[in-house]
């Protein structure tokens, strides 16, 4: 394990034009479109956006864990400074067991039914670090304490189906940072728990220090209370970026605009309409020239459709991917 | 005042199962001593987290399972203890909206003809006149009238969530159940479909009992809501005053949880973090059946179950089933949308 402190100004993780393809029956789907972000030791970084928006096979992508065939994946994507797409098979899981950690959204079946919680919390760390079976236990039950496993004792000797949704959540949490990772990937962790529960965890969440956490949501109230910077996603392309306060109350892209406002809030007094963007997302396998939010947005103009507007920087570390925002745009509630 | 349209007195629902290494038989409460009333173009939200018997009370109401005891009253008929003869008539007037509506559509039907089957069963319009029907309903809906020759997979989630709901409006319903209708579409979805139930209330004077685990949700769509927890009422109050004055802890568990889309909001509020889960409906605990997860429990609610009473009885109603609600009911408590509000 290195012992030297990080360099804070460098990058943890970095990706760099990724792009992922799927081939289909209906053609290429483009389901991430030249992507590039940063994530900085200690920071959280949300990933929001829509069902088939690429939020999840970008990261899935970056780390190689997508079969390929049938997704092909292109761009570069740097692990504090290793370069993943360079290393084999062996170096590529050394480096992914070691510093990097997921956490999905179902539990149930990311754990290992017939494996005491005990044994797969540690399993990586006994691979990686060669503990002792005593060891490994006593640490198992240390990480299931920090966690807020009531019991843990008991619960470091029983199997998944023993544990509750909530517990089993908080397990895969002590399992992702029993290898004191410098990354942790989390997936819709909370999607599948109730309110109270999902609480609890993201409490714990945010209790955690020391370690970079990329959130992939599509809850923006979730999104709100756990992030420094997000990073807004629509059919494969990042459309909005910045830290979590400009681009929730400042937002630069109609889209994210139109995300915020579709959210019921508290403080409507009265029932009023939604703020709906019509219509829905295009059809990764034909994906328009243009800007892909081009068919619902209400800004649109003519040169919308006939490029892809870059990511551009408008505001401090605010960037969005239009042509026509050039002033923040309100937010209705 | 006019009688209410759904009257729901005193139900019950319970499970017989099978559970554990023994086998030993076990009765799941998964409705215990619930009433409340559904009036004409209201819409009742029902709200909890898992197993509080949310969904099991429309169903219930449906018709869809059996109340083991109880009055389900739709009018002067009582759906609990329907006859086989008296059931399709008087099922015609409540329908049913679900999570998810690829398992609810049959994907062997074109949309029309998944339309016309209600008109048909219930002998609604003559058969030249079906055409024009389905036309119409998928104009209510806002679909395109050529979506009838198409089947279900080929539409987006948030299409087929429409297609269902034209179903059931299909035999002119005073009450549809909204059984997490929004839960499993994309938030720009969402907003659209919930301005079309809106909508369709206000064109149709339907009432709903819309039911969900979303506190926004409920809130956005509500006339009143009923909080559950366990299969039990905890609160049941006009939709403001149930998120700005709510007088049971759970409701304000329940509010403190949701997440806001705000940082500032979240970054500065008071968080209520219950500890622990839900316990199981089979084993629930004695008293209050909050009581394990409760901030406030006292030795009281161990050993009594609270009664569910009004404090507000010249207003509208405010029900509480918690010792300690008449202390707490002054008290104006946190809500989410306020707290640091810009």
């Amino acid at each position: 394990m290195t012992t030297d402190s990080p360099d804070p100004r460098r990058p943890v993780f970095e990706v760099d034009g990724l792009e992922v393809r799927f081939r289909t029956g209906e053609g290429v789907a483009r389901a991430v479109n030249g992507i590039s972000f940063s994530v900085h030791p200690g920071e959280r970084v949300a990933v929001v956006g829509e069902s088939g928006c690429g939020k999840s096979a970008s990261l899935l992508a970056a780390l190689r864990l997508l079969p390929s065939p049938p997704a092909q994946v292109a761009g570069r994507v740097l692990l504090d400074g290793t370069d993943l797409f360079a290393l084999n098979a062996r170096e590529l899981n050394d480096v992914l067991g070691r510093d990097v950690a997921m956490v999905f959204q179902d539990s149930l079946s990311s754990l290992n039914p017939v494996l005491r919680m005990g044994r797969q919390i540690t399993e990586g760390v006994r691979r990686h670090e060669g503990l002792s079976k005593k060891d490994a236990r006593a640490y198992a039950t240390e990480l299931l304490t920090r966690v807020g496993v009531p019991d843990p004792a008991q619960r470091v000797d029983q199997y998944p189906h023993q544990l509750s949704g909530g517990m089993r959540q908080r397990a895969m949490i002590a399992m992702a940072l029993a290898g004191k990772p410098k990354l942790l990937i989390a997936d819709e962790p909370t999607t599948a728990l109730d309110v109270t529960v999902q609480a609890q965890i993201l409490d714990l969440v945010r209790g955690l220090e020391d370690v970079a956490i990329v959130w992939v949501s599509h809850d923006l109230g979730v999104v709100a209370g756990l992030a420094d910077r997000v990073l807004v996603m629509y059919a494969g392309y990042i459309i909005e970026e910045g830290d979590v306060g400009s681009v929730f109350h400042r937002p630069r892209h109609p889209y994210t605009r139109g995300l915020l406002n579709s959210v019921p809030s508290f403080r409507d007094a009265d029932r009023s309409r939604l703020a709906a963007i019509p219509g829905l997302p295009p059809t990764l396998t034909d994906l328009p020239a243009g800007c892909p939010f081009y068919d619902r947005c209400e800004l649109r103009e003519p040169r919308c459709s006939a490029q892809m507007p870059p990511l551009t920087t408008v505001d401090g570390t605010q960037r969005a991917a239009c042509w026509v925002t050039a002033a923040p745009l309100e937010v209705a509630s | 005042m006019s009688a209410p349209l759904l009257d729901v007195r005193n139900l019950r629902v319970h499970f017989a199962t099978r559970a554990g290494a023994r086998r030993s038989r076990q009765v799941v409460k998964a409705v215990e001593d619930l009433s409340f009333q559904v009036d004409r173009g209201e819409t009742l939200g029902l709200v909890g987290e898992s197993g509080c018997g949310k969904s099991t009370t429309g169903m219930a109401v449906q018709g869809l399972v059996r109340a083991t005891s109880g009055e389900i009253l739709l009018g002067d008929v009582d759906m609990a203890t329907l006859r086989p003869g008296q059931a399709r008539a008087a099922r015609r007037r409540t329908q049913m909206v679900f999570q998810d509506p690829t398992s609810s559509l049959n994907a062997r039907m074109t949309v029309g003809r998944i339309l016309e089957e209600p008109l048909v069963v219930h002998h609604l319009v003559a058969p030249r006149e079906r055409g024009a029907r389905v036309r119409q309903l998928l104009e209510a809906v806002g679909m395109p009238a050529a979506a009838a020759h198409r089947y279900p997979h080929e539409f987006s989630g948030g299409q087929r969530q429409r297609i269902a709901i034209a179903r059931a409006l299909a035999v002119e319903p005073e009450l549809i159940i909204c059984d997490e209708p929004t839960a499993a579409l994309d938030v720009s979805i969402r907003a659209q479909v919930l301005n079309l139930f809106r909508e369709l209330q206000e064109q149709q004077g339907l009432a709903y009992l819309f039911i969900s685990h979303d506190l926004s949700a409920i809130h956005h769509v509500s006339d009143r809501i009923m909080v559950m927890y366990l299969g039990r009422p905890m609160e049941l109050a006009d939709r403001e005053t149930l998120i700005r004055r709510s007088s049971h802890p759970y409701t304000n568990a329940l509010l403190s949880a949701v997440p806001v889309p705000d940082p500032d909001i979240e970054k500065t509020r008071q968080r209520v973090i219950l500890s622990g889960d839900v316990p199981s409906p089979v084993n629930p605990p004695s008293g209050c059946v909050f009581r394990t997860r409760c901030p406030l429990a006292r030795d009281r609610c161990v050993e009594e179950v609270p009664a569910w009473r009004n404090l507000d009885t010249d207003g509208p109603g405010h029900w509480v089933a918690c010792h300690f609600a008449e202390k707490r009911a002054g008290e104006d408590l946190q809500t989410p949308g306020d707290e640091g509000a810009s």
